[in-house]
């Protein structure tokens, strides 16, 4: 079991988000509940196996030839979930 | 005093010239409205699965040859997770720690002392060439960014040099060389206005003689050549002013505004181990084998560097000539396309394809002037040879030149249309040169007394006579004749 305390206030940094005294309280718990619940996988047994970066074959490269094909309206398909769109590009807050 | 020496080293992002994403099969192209090149895995949205694009890998691997990079077997796919919304996924799909390519160089050729000599050839070392996807493309405008993902998801590939330029001079020579190489094996367009490749900068300064390397500050926002020497001109000088006055170079990243020519302090960047970079679980790895990897080796062109080294130690061509002819693979195929129809005189078919021929596709879009290119390489080759054997003269085959670039029509056609031939009447034509002797008894005099030069001056006033329709070599017999009686 590994226990690594979440440091809170470095991801919402990171994240660019602010939150108050009690959200703060809330988040903690819950991603420490992730953190912690992930961290159970440590617990498993693999003291005989191989260790492998992937679950697929080495051998097989599940690539594709460079022919493009007709995509779907891109607008129609992001306004849905664009806070707000101008000219059909997506406007969100400043960040430099 | 102690003398300071600059180390700079070079990350330079270039687009894969491919026809779709590197994950996905929508395609790419510069300048389409906003937002309709992207599609559920360009967004990153739940459930959707990418599927490498082979074309991308290939090109890569090309790339990592002709720099002599040590191509991987086997390499992996990371994300670089990051929230900043250029990237729709919040991670960018990239190479960490096993990156397609290790190791090369890039050989350049700094400026020689004139431009008609050729100058010194160095290698710089990379580290490394890896594959990843570019992002979405930012405008600011006040107190908002529009977005558009257009970009997002296309091929780039990140070449990062060691820190070994040691001038702005060497870093405009590195520049200049990748571009060349990318553009040999198609591998990108390199137009740096479309965003096809741009630059950071590494730059530090190290007492004279020794290894260790100064404190870097990173430079970007480097978006044409000139920018980037320019930027890192500035800032060696200002880290050696930073040091004379007593002051501590800080690590840092600096935004080059080139309107300005100043640098400024960006906000401080995110640790790398802020990207949290892990395997990205639903993509494969990549595995090459030595039967991939010798096919791509196979169909690699001639290298730029190369081929000049060839004409110039097989062909009688001057070094200026080559550098103009050789850096572009288009014009060289040509070259030699044309040579191949008349062997006889290669430095005047080269002279018409550096000089008029390159002159008439130097258009704002190069790309596209090649693309309605009506000549082909045999009919230059034809030209030369009509003016070689007197058919016409040169100030004709100008006008011919004209012709056949407008209409695609052959040469010999257009000479006949237009009634170009030379008709040589050596009566006339003697008679002719007698009575210019006679009008410029100076240089007449002078090539008399041994001033071979002086037969030019004459030379120039029959052509002019004659508005040029006269075969020079008839010319110069019959003015050596008359002015040795």
């Amino acid at each position: 079991m590994i226990h690594s305390e979440v440091d809170i206030d470095h991801l919402a940094k990171l994240a660019r988000i602010e939150f108050d005294e009690r959200e703060r309280e809330i988040f903690s718990n819950q991603l420490q509940n992730i953190v912690g619940y992930c961290s159970k996988v440590c617990e498993a047994d693999v003291e005989n196996l191989e260790p492998m970066v992937h679950s697929f074959s080495h051998e097989d490269n599940f690539w594709a030839e460079d022919v493009p094909e007709h995509c779907e309206d891109g607008v129609d398909f992001l306004s849905p979930n664009a806070p707000e769109m101008k000219e059909g590009q997506i406007v969100v807050p400043r960040v430099l | 005093m102690t003398q300071y020496e600059a180390v700079i080293g070079l990350e330079v992002h270039a687009q894969l010239k491919t026809q779709s994403k590197l994950f996905t099969r929508v395609p790419y192209r510069y300048g389409v409205e906003p937002n309709t090149l992207v599609d559920e895995i360009v967004l990153g949205l739940p459930g959707s699965l990418p599927v490498l694009n082979r074309a991308a890998v290939l090109k890569t691997v090309q790339v990592g040859l002709i720099f002599g990079c040590e191509i991987a077997r086997q390499c992996k796919w990371d994300r670089k997770n990051y929230f900043y919304p250029d990237a729709p996924k919040n991670y960018q799909i990239s190479q960490f720690d096993q990156p397609l390519c290790r190791g090369g160089h890039v050989e350049i050729e700094l400026e020689g002392p004139a431009r008609n000599i050729q100058g010194k050839h160095r290698k710089v070392a990379l580290n490394r060439i890896h594959l990843e996807e570019d992002v979405g493309k930012l405008t600011h405008l006040g107190q908002v960014s529009w977005i558009d993902y257009n970009r997002a998801g296309t091929p780039l590939i990140e070449i990062v040099s060691e820190p070994d330029m040691h001038s702005p001079e060497e870093v405009f020579a590195y520049l200049k060389s990748l571009v060349m190489h990318l553009q040999y094996v198609d591998a990108s367009d390199c137009d740096m206005e479309k965003g096809q490749l741009r630059c950071d900068a590494n730059i530090s300064v190290r007492p004279q003689g020794t290894t260790r390397l100064g404190t870097k500050v990173e430079l970007k926002n480097l978006n044409s050549i000139s920018g980037v020497c320019n930027g890192v001109r500035h800032e060696v000088n200002r880290q050696l002013q930073a040091i004379e006055c007593g002051k501590a170079i800080v690590q840092e990243t600096r935004r080059w505004d080139a309107d300005k020519s100043e640098s400024f302090v960006m906000r401080s960047k995110e640790d790398a181990h802020d990207y949290r970079y892990f395997t990205d679980p639903d993509l494969c790895p990549i595995c090459l084998s030595e039967a991939d990897v010798q096919a791509q080796k196979k169909i690699l062109p001639e290298l730029p560097f190369d081929k000049q080294e060839r004409y110039l130690r097989t062909l009688p061509l001057p070094y200026t000539v080559t550098s103009v002819i050789c850096p572009d693979k288009r014009l060289s195929d040509f070259f030699e396309s044309a040579l191949s129809f008349y062997a006889k005189n290669p430095l005047g078919i080269a002279n018409w394809i550096a000089n008029d021929l390159l002159r008439e596709l130097a258009t704002e879009d190069m790309h596209q002037a090649w693309k309605n290119l009506k000549m082909d390489p045999r009919q230059v080759a034809a030209l030369v040879e009509l003016v070689d054997s007197n058919v016409i003269s040169k100030q004709s085959a100008k006008e011919v030149f004209g012709a056949m670039f407008k209409t695609g029509e052959d040469p010999q056609k257009i000479v006949k249309d237009k009634g170009l031939e030379i008709a040589v009447d050596v009566d006339a034509l003697k008679m002719l040169c007698g009575e210019i002797i006679d009008a410029f008894p100076k240089p007449a005099e002078e090539f008399r007394s041994g001033k071979e030069k002086a037969l030019n001056v004459l030379k120039g006033q029959v052509v002019k006579r004659t508005q040029g329709k006269v075969p020079i070599n008839e010319v110069d017999r019959l003015l050596r004749e008359l002015l040795s009686q």
